[in-house]
């Protein structure tokens, strides 16, 4: 079938297209809205991460790294994004499922390959008899809330506890009056399990 | 109720025996923590609470109070948060991680499944682990018993 | 559900019993599945279901990835026929004394008397025993005979009144502690003392302990025998005259009594040890000894090997031989003793031509330019009998099909064509079984020298044996303490 005039009704088009409104949006210039359930770079929320470390576990890319510094007692978890697959799995694992979430971000390109990073610095909790780490003081204090009365049953949690509702003396343990006051003390697995195999030898 | 290990620390010459069978067992990992108390290294098993604190501490269910009384932990449900570590009253989850598994006694599963007594307790050499009934062994005062003792202390008989 | 599953595929499995080799106990190990998992032997009477950590280590003998299945030529691999032919003709140019033999002290009594007949039917009369040195050294001991000194069984051990432990035996032994517990535990006023100087598991155990000097063990023992004054012992050991005194009368009066001796590499003269734990035994009624071996078939294959060959070198004349380039060609059997032991090493280098019989490829025969490695079946694809401790004869059967390795019986059958070539073979010069009368002039001598070995250098300790495969049985760390 032979088309009259084709030219004539691709110049109209042409034409009218420069008076309707744009197809593509003018990204560079205007902010671009991904849609919901978009997967963009993970961000940690410091008030809300506890330093578990449950998303540096499940990091199938190994994007996120952690350092314990146990001279400032901090815990740096560190997010890479250039080793980021934006598998979800960081938000899914968290603990308090607020900690790192992953926003709508999407613009990730930078003249560093370290460039686009997240970190939470958390508090670090030292073992009072051999100074290995235990946790975070975050950490504790979520767990101590979440077990509810059987906080009792672990000194490390009741201590936590306490000194988040600042019931806790500040002199304990050699100076107290009490014969089991060293059981009182924040301690490692290894040295909680040791003091308990000592008291009931 | 359910039987649990118990060991009698006038007997145990800690010889690290029921470490060795238990990594026989679990993929060449000890799940069993061990203590230097002078010159022994002594034993501490999962004590399978009543009310476990590691599984209220658990975000995912991976730490459970099974049917059996005992406690177990699901492989797949963990995500490495070492918060049953954390919370254990006595310290018998180790916290270091091998291939993103906290290691757990799970009473050797297999074993019970074939009606043997798990690997720590037919291995022992002095006779220090008994695999016997809660109540049996709190009815005889005369033997030191670690494990009954916390079990007094700590978790509370079940009535 | 896990459960279910894995009840399905235990009714598959079948136990099969067998013996475990790492000390001189003899405790029972069952092997399923044709070797897969590890068992424990709870109807065996000797550990009742118990296994130490190096007891486990036999799982891993059984399938381990490295063990050997062909012979091999340095590596490369080679056929039966191929290796006897070129063993033949290695040996051809040598003497019938440039030619010696080890034998190790894990293997059965079938074995080493197979290796002893074939090595007389070549003509080579250079056979030793390799085991660890302390134990050699405490064979040489009890070869010095002591009238009424008996060896105990374990029923003597566990229904005695008074324990004498000399050295670390929870850690060599830890399957004994079951029995150890007995006696403690089982009759107020039952008594275990304990002859060591460090504090280890087994002094944990003893009602008391008696902390010698390092070194002078045999000492303290010839004073509780009643072989040297008290006061003169007290000045080398460091103990008390009168605690010694005190200790032997305690001992004497017993109603029944065993003496364990426990030869330590860090310990010297470890024969008059045992010589004095003999007569300690003889000196009063219904006691008896038990001397442990770290290896499981010491008894066993010494006996056997000083029947057939009764001039056999000693371990030093041995060396010095290699040294001197006398021995020009070794046949090991069972282990590489020169496996992480650089001294060996250097002299083992010297020789020309090396076969090594044994479980793993050795890391040691790689380094020598001729060495020719097969195949050996352990105790689990072989069998044999085996000499425990208690002198009592434990027999184990083939439990797992062998995978290419072959039984010494069988390598030393097709070693009894390979002699070696020029027949122009010297005498070699013995110095005889140990007489009585001259064992107990040396042993009252050995006691001066004991003290001038006090005032004066110590010698340097010689270990005999593969430490590092000993060393990687300890992979807990057992033997932290010596």
């Amino acid at each position: 079938m032979r088309i009259p005039l084709p030219k004539i009704r691709e110049v109209i088009e042409a034409v009218g297209s420069l008076f309707s409104r744009p197809f593509t949006n003018g990204y560079p210039f205007k902010p671009l809205v991904p849609p919901d359930g978009f997967r963009g770079k993970p961000e940690y929320y410091q008030d809300e991460c506890v330093g578990c470390l449950a998303c540096y576990e499940v990091c199938p890319g190994r994007a996120i790294s952690y350092e314990d510094n146990k001279e400032t007692k901090k815990r740096t978890l560190t997010y890479r994004a250039d080793l980021c697959i934006f598998c979800q799995q960081c938000e899914k694992a968290c603990i308090t499922e607020k900690g790192i979430q992953l926003t709508k971000q999407f613009e990730l390109a930078s003249y560093e390959r370290k460039g686009v990073t997240s970190t939470s610095i958390k508090e670090l909790v030292l073992c009072e008899n051999c100074g290995e780490v235990v946790g975070c003081i975050d950490h504790l204090r979520f767990l101590a809330r979440k077990v509810g009365p059987l906080l009792y049953t672990n000194p490390t949690l009741l201590l936590a506890r306490h000194d988040e509702l600042k019931l806790l003396e500040k002199e304990r343990g050699a100076n107290s009056p009490h014969p089991r006051a060293g059981h009182l003390k924040l301690l490692c697995p290894n040295c909680r399990r040791e003091m308990i195999v000592k008291e009931q030898w | 109720m359910a039987k649990r290990v118990f060991l009698n620390l006038d007997l145990c010459c800690g010889c690290k025996s029921c470490a060795a069978a238990c990594a026989y067992g679990h993929h060449l990992q000890s799940l069993l923590g061990h203590s230097q108390l002078k010159a022994a290294e002594l034993p501490l098993h999962c004590l399978h609470c009543d009310q476990p604190a590691c599984a209220a501490a658990c975000p995912n269910e991976a730490m459970k109070k099974m049917a059996d009384e005992t406690v177990q932990r699901s492989q797949y449900r963990c995500v490495g948060c070492r918060s049953c570590s954390v919370a254990c009253p006595f310290g018998v989850i180790q916290p270091d991680l091998a291939k993103h598994i906290t290691p757990k006694c799970d009473l050797c599963l297999d074993r019970l499944a074939e009606g043997e007594i798990p690997r720590c307790v037919a291995t022992c050499t002095s006779g220090a682990l008994s695999f016997a009934e809660v109540d049996e062994q709190i009815a005889d005062r005369n033997k030191n018993l670690i494990s009954v003792r916390m079990l007094a202390n700590f978790v509370g008989r079940r009535r | 559900m896990v459960a279910d599953n894995l009840k399905v595929k235990s009714e598959n499995s079948k136990i099969r019993n067998s013996l475990c080799l790492f000390c001189s106990l003899g405790c029972g190990v069952s092997l399923r599945d044709e070797g897969k998992a590890l068992a424990y032997a709870q109807d065996n009477p000797v550990n009742k279901g118990a296994l130490c950590p190096r007891g486990h280590y036999n799982l891993e003998l059984v399938n381990h990835p490295g063990r050997l299945a062909e012979p091999q030529i340095g590596k490369r691999k080679v056929s039966w026929e191929e290796a006897l032919t070129f063993i033949k003709q290695e040996l051809q140019p040598f003497r019938k004394d440039e030619v010696g033999c080890l034998v190790s002290c894990l293997l059965s009594n079938e074995a080493a008397l197979a290796v002893a007949r074939t090595a007389q039917a070549l003509g080579v009369k250079n056979v030793l025993t390799a085991g660890a040195a302390a134990d050699l050294e405490a064979y040489e001991g009890n070869k010095w005979t002591v009238p009424g000194a008996e060896l105990a069984s374990l029923d003597h051990l566990e229904k005695s009144e008074a324990l004498l432990i000399i050295g670390d035996i929870l850690s060599r032994s830890p399957v004994l502690s079951r029995r150890i517990n007995q006696v403690k535990y089982g009759k107020r006023g039952n008594q275990i003392v304990v002859i060591d100087p460090n504090q280890t598991r087994t002094t944990w155990f003893a009602t008391d302990h008696l902390a010698c000097r390092p070194g002078t063990e045999p000492v303290v023992l010839a004073a509780l025998a009643g072989a040297l004054p008290a006061e003169e012992a007290a000045a080398i050991c460091g103990i008390a005259a009168a605690k010694l005194e005190q200790t032997a009368a305690a001992f004497r009066t017993a109603a029944s009594g065993t003496v364990i001796y426990v030869p330590q590499s860090k310990r010297p003269r470890n024969d008059l040890g045992v010589y004095y734990v003999k007569k300690l035994a003889a000196a009063s009624p219904n006691k008896k000894y038990l001397v442990y071996y770290l290896f499981g078939n010491t008894l066993g294959v010494n006996t056997v090997i000083d029947r057939e060959i009764p001039d056999h070198p000693t371990y030093h004349e041995l060396l010095g031989k290699i040294e001197r380039g006398e021995i020009k060609s070794l046949l090991l059997f069972g282990e590489d003793i020169s496996a992480g032991h650089e001294e060996l090493q250097k002299k083992f280098r010297m020789l020309k031509f090396v076969v090594y019989a044994g479980y793993f490829e050795s890391e040691s025969p790689a380094i020598y330019d001729n060495s020719i490695i097969l195949p050996l079946a352990s105790q689990f694809e072989g069998g044999g009998s085996y000499v425990l401790a208690d002198g009592s004869l434990a027999a184990c059967e083939p439990i797992v099909p062998a995978a290419g390795s072959v039984p010494l019986e069988k390598i030393c059958g097709l070693l009894a064509d390979c002699k070696p070539g020029r027949n122009d073979a010297r005498e070699c010069v013995g110095q005889g079984p140990v007489t009585k009368a001259k064992a107990e002039a040396e042993a009252e001598g050995e006691v001066r020298a004991v003290r001038a070995a006090e005032q004066g250098p110590v010698k340097p300790i010689t270990y005999f044996g593969n430490n590092q495969l000993v060393g990687n049985f300890f992979w807990f760390q057992v033997n932290k303490n010596g």
